[in-house]
């Protein structure tokens, strides 16, 4: 039997080939995404290990470990070398101001310990900084902006306003994060981040003391205020972090390659359902010459299982390919070293890879099964009947219904009740529902291809028989349209989502952007008050409004974000700050909530709230205003005097600024920009400029996800191709007859390509309509908890989707189209 | 023997004419010669049969005098078009304009229902079928009330004469029919004849039918045999009696 098996399998190996294509690509996938997770993994370890390797302990408190017990550290005898380490957010520029790394993003700033032994990071060109004027720059940032050692950098601190000129010293590898690594002296380190101690002393024991040793003494000595850890104990946790920062990376992947999996099963079962329907005169053959059910069963279950293994093996090899060009491409930006990551191939994952494939296949091929074991022994003496197949009956209509209802009842549910409960709840519903319109499919497939297909059919006979062809089997064109629709459907969920995150900032953000620019530092620290003053003055400004934010006060007893404003200016500057009420009535004994935290507490304007600062104690003001909780993180706003009275002075952390009444855009941008050029840590954005952003980033996400779902897309038309080849194999005799009756080979091929493109746009029309649908629900569940409120559709994306769809459907037909139109008319129509 | 005439001596024209016709499958020791030169030429508003032993060579040549099949060497000539020598396009259009088929196997599409099976070529070609035609045929093969049904819904009678009514609406120089009868039971071997027969009588239509049956072969005008692939015979105003008996002579 099993030589039968094989036997079989090679007969057919040209018809299984698209199949064994899709398990390629979808194992290939998954074993990519262990490969680059592996790599990664193994990278950091390495990494860590090779850096830190001679840090025999670590010393962390909960707050700032200060310079005294560093001082401590160092005059012990079992102690060799000690150093601080802290790090922070910072703005690096070129000496004359402009951004060194692109988008202005804020840098990273890390300590570099003088001793080499205790230094995390490598150094691979010149030297550690030995001054506290010298810094080191990681080599990716030197890179794109052309530095060399020697050259001259300006670094800000969080509330430094022009900050100090530093020589670079050398090159670290290239860091984990987008913007600019910058390495200083500890001290000086501390000093620019304005901390008052470090965030953790490293300890190199001296004289050959062992790690457990030299935590426990230190422990001792230091007492139950610290946490002491080895060297060994600090690495691997460093490690974990470095890796699980990459986590969301490898877990979208893993998705995005299940998706692809999920759409192989489906090519996957059509190849096997068609396989069984032609070779049910040999399977009743088989049942003639006395094989059982159970063998026939486990025959087909066997080809599916070899192929799948055959396949799977196959894949990762082309796994290992993908996640080492994957690797290539974006281990630098993850922080990976080349060379220091373990070989490519490993084989638990790689086993877990194929185990896997080849459970998605033999599940697969468990339905066709089924069905070859129904074949009664007499079919082998019938004549091959033209079957529809994929009619489905009243019980299963049933059965489906139900779950299709409870689907879409549990999204719908869950979109109104929103939150992220509700969001889970529309993910769930959502792939039930979408199963439930799977299986479904046989009933509406052919009426939605008649439809559709009405434009090509009243082209010509060409389409019409492909109308008629793609509808005679609903079975097997719904399953080859679903495995596209589930791509399709992905795709344009993201689209939609994008196209809402758009819309809702031209809508609900671009209303409630409460000035021309909002003036922030963009590394979350304060902003130069002369900043402001030098703006005020420019005679495009009509004014500045400051705002101070404070952490350390409280709203009816709870930590909360409180910040000062002057009322009066804030409401000739920003009227639109209050979306209820007015900053002009803000004055002492009031106050003004953010939006949010009223709807939260259920409060309203004329509410009164307990509010209390470190230095004025518990009042009990008015709200007399909602603040709009676009741009400003503070919870309530006082005014200004109250707020310094309770607080203290304090710089301004973001300001709103209006201008005169007929200056240009331009005009102001270039007033804000010249200004703006002495103090590189203030950034101004102005509405249109967070709608680029945001514009920019939903494209950006947009274009990756469509490349991510590309494969699964992909496969969906290796099934197209496969069904079409199939079929045109079972329809040789019909193709040479309609040849014979005057269709010409370019009408053939013609026919074939309308039948392919027609399932795709078929395919891609139902994803579409699914993924609008499922993105209103999502959307709806999103209101409540991101800015994303309105709904909006790319209807241009989408067609353009449909379009692309039914493309791939003609480049599909192109192979099995040739082969049917070269088939020779005469031996096509001789009898069997 | 009785002398055979390679090319018919009526006044009119041959509707098919074929000279030297040789058909070789194959190269190096595995050729086959399936037609070693075939000289003949087929009346119009006749109807003529060709016989003779499985492997003489019979229905090579009626795939040849088709343009479905190339020949090896020799001229064939439908009407007065040479149809060696004609591209796949060409011999496409060919097919369309002057040639009909009705096969063994029906070969009916069967996602078309009766009616759609019957215009089809007429829709291939993007012509208007002749109505009033049209319902002279569907009247004559008497399934006026089945056109609405597919295929699988009909007898295999029914379905053959279906096949033969979509050959006859085109009105075509000729019709090939390749062993029309020969997955029919006697009744509807009969009825498919007798329509056949009365669309040459009535309508003039030149029809070629390869057939191994003697029965259905006595139905023609003329009977031509073949063996090894070369003309040997033929016989007119055939009855089934002296079919069989040429064929005995052949086989023998």
């Amino acid at each position: 039997m099993f030589a039968a098996t094989l036997t079989a399998l090679w007969a057919h190996k040209r018809r299984l080939l698209m199949s064994a294509l899709a398990i390629v690509l979808g194992v290939g996938f998954v074993s990519g995404t262990f490969v680059l997770t592996d790599a990664l993994r193994s990278s950091f370890y390495g990494s860590f290990a090779t850096t830190s390797a001679s840090v025999d302990a670590v010393v962390k408190s909960g707050h700032d470990v200060s310079r005294a017990t560093l001082d401590r550290l160092r005059a012990r005898p079992d102690v060799a070398a000690a150093d601080g380490s802290v790090t922070g957010v910072v703005t690096v520029v070129r000496p004359d101001g402009t951004p060194v790394s692109s988008g202005n993003m804020p840098g990273m700033l890390g300590s570099v310990a003088a001793d080499a032994r205790l230094r995390s990071q490598e150094i691979v060109r010149g030297a550690a900084p030995r001054t506290a004027g010298q810094i080191v720059l990681d080599s990716a940032t030197a890179r794109d902006a052309g530095l060399a050692v020697g050259d001259r950098l300006r670094v800000l601190g969080p509330h430094d306003d022009h900050g100090r000129l530093y020589t670079i010293s050398g090159f670290t590898p290239p860091g984990q994060y987008s913007g600019a690594g910058v390495g200083m002296t500890p001290d000086r380190a501390l000093e620019v981040l304005g901390e008052k101690g470090y965030a953790e002393v490293d300890v190199a024991g001296a004289g050959g003391i062992g790690q457990e040793e030299l935590r426990q003494r230190l422990a001792g000595a230091l007492g139950g205020r610290y946490e002491l850890s080895t060297g060994q104990e600090a690495m691997r946790e460093e490690a974990d972090q470095a890796t699980s920062a990459a986590r969301p990376l490898t877990l979208g992947l893993l998705m995005f390659a299940f998706v692809a999996l999920l759409v192989a099963a489906l090519v996957i079962f059509n190849t096997f359902q068609i396989l069984v329907a032609q070779r049910m005169k040999e399977m009743a053959l088989l049942r003639c010459v006395g094989a059982t059910r159970r063998q026939l069963f486990r025959n087909v279950l066997a080809e599916s299982g070899i192929l799948g293994l055959a396949a799977s093996v196959l894949g990762v090899g082309a796994g290992v390919g993908l996640g080492a060009g994957a690797l290539a491409v974006i281990g630098d930006s993850l922080g990976a070293t080349r060379g220091a990551g373990a070989p490519l191939f490993q084989l638990g994952p790689s086993l877990l890879a194929v185990g896997l494939g080849v459970l998605v296949t033999v599940v697969s091929a468990v339905i066709p099964a089924v069905r070859a074991t129904r074949i009664p022994p007499i079919a082998a003496l019938r004549a091959p009947e033209q079957t529809g197949g994929g009619r489905i009956g009243w019980p299963r209509i049933a059965t489906i219904a139900v779950f299709g209802v409870a689907g879409l009842a549990l999204a719908i549910g869950g979109a109104l009740y929103g939150d992220e409960l509700g969001l889970v709840a529309v993910a769930a519903g959502g792939c039930v529902f979408f199963v439930a319109l799977l299986a479904a499919g046989p009933l509406y497939i052919p009426p939605m291809a008649r439809l559709i297909g009405a434009l090509p059919a009243r082209a010509g006979v060409p389409g019409r028989l492909a109308v008629a062809n793609s509808v005679r089997n609903p079975g097997r064109t719904a399953a080859t349209a679903a495995a596209l629709t589930i791509g399709i459907t992905l795709v344009t969920l993201f689209s939609v989502v994008g196209a809402s995150a758009k819309a809702s900032v031209d809508t609900e953000i671009g209303q409630k952007f409460p000035a021309d620019y909002v003036l922030s530092s963009n590394t979350g620290g304060s902003i130069a008050p002369g900043a402001l003053s030098a703006l005020s003055d420019r005679p495009e400004v009509r004014g500045v409004g400051a705002l101070r934010v404070a952490p350390g006060g409280a709203l009816a007893g709870k930590r909360a974000m409180i910040a000062g404003v002057s009322g009066a200016q804030l409401n000739r500057l920003a009227p639109k700050l209050a979306v209820k009420g007015s900053f002009g009535a803000l004055r002492a004994g009031t106050v003004a909530v953010s939006e949010e935290y009223a709807a939260n507490a259920h409060l309203g304007i004329g509410d009164r709230l307990t509010v209390t600062t470190p230095r004025a104690g518990t009042s009990r003001p008015q709200i007399v205003a909602l603040l709009a909780d676009t741009q400003f993180t503070a919870a309530a706003v006082l005014p200004a005097e109250t707020f310094t009275h309770g607080f203290g002075a304090m710089r301004p952390s973001q300001a709103v600024l209006k201008l005169r009444p007929g200056v240009t855009t331009e005009q102001g941008r270039r007033a804000v920009d010249s200004v703006l050029r002495q103090y590189p840590n203030v950034q101004a954005q102005s509405v249109a400029q967070v709608r680029e952003q945001l514009s920019s980033s939903v494209d950006a996400m947009l274009g990756v996800v469509s490349g991510l779902l590309g494969l699964a897309i992909i496969i969906a038309v290796f099934g197209i191709a496969n069904t079409l080849s199939l079929s045109v194999f079972e329809r040789t005799r019909e193709s040479a007859l309609v040849r014979a009756l005057g269709l010409t080979k370019r009408q053939l091929r013609r026919m074939l390509s309308v039948e392919a493109g027609l399932t795709a746009v078929v395919g891609a029309v139902l994803g579409v309509l699914l993924g609008i649908g499922f993105g209103r629900a999502v959307i709806a569940a999103l209101s409540g908890m991101s800015s994303i409120e309105v709904f909006a559709v790319s209807y241009g994306q989408i067609a353009l989707f449909v379009v692309i769809a039914g493309a791939c459907g003609w480049l599909a037909s192109l192979l099995p189209a040739r082969r049917a139109a070269r088939a020779s008319i005469v031996s096509a129509l001789a009898d069997d | 023997m009785p002398a055979i005439t390679p090319i018919t001596r009526q006044a009119a024209p041959p509707a098919v004419a074929a000279r030297g016709l040789v058909k070789t499958y194959g190269t190096g020791g595995a050729e086959v010669h399936a037609l070693r030169g075939v000289d003949i030429g087929f009346a119009p508003h006749a109807f003529t049969a060709i016989m003779g032993p499985s492997g003489s060579g019979k229905s090579t040549l009626m795939h040849c005098l088709a343009g479905l099949d190339t020949v090896t060497s020799g001229v064939i000539h439908i009407g007065d078009v040479e149809v060696t020598g004609l591209s796949d396009r060409q011999l496409t259009l060919l097919r369309r304009d002057r040639v009909g088929f009705v096969f063994q196997a029906f070969n009916l599409l069967p996602t078309l229902t009766a009616e759609q099976n019957i215009r089809l070529p007429a829709a291939i070609a993007g012509r208007r079928a002749d109505e009033k035609w049209f319902a002279h045929v569907v009247d004559a093969i008497g399934l006026r009330d089945r056109l609405g049904h597919r295929p699988g819904q009909l007898s295999g009678g029914q379905q053959q004469r279906v096949a033969c009514a979509r050959a006859l609406l085109a009105r075509p120089d000729v019709i090939f029919a390749d062993e029309p009868t020969g997955n029919l039971d006697s009744r509807s071997s009969a009825e498919v004849l007798s329509f056949l027969r009365m669309s040459v009588r009535e309508f003039g239509q030149t029809i070629v039918m390869v057939t191994h049956d003697p029965v259905a072969a006595s139905n023609a005008d003329r009977v031509v045999f073949l063996r090894d692939g070369l003309l040997v015979d033929e016989l007119t105003a055939p009855t089934p009696q002296a079919v069989l008996d040429e064929l005995k002579k052949l086989e023998a």
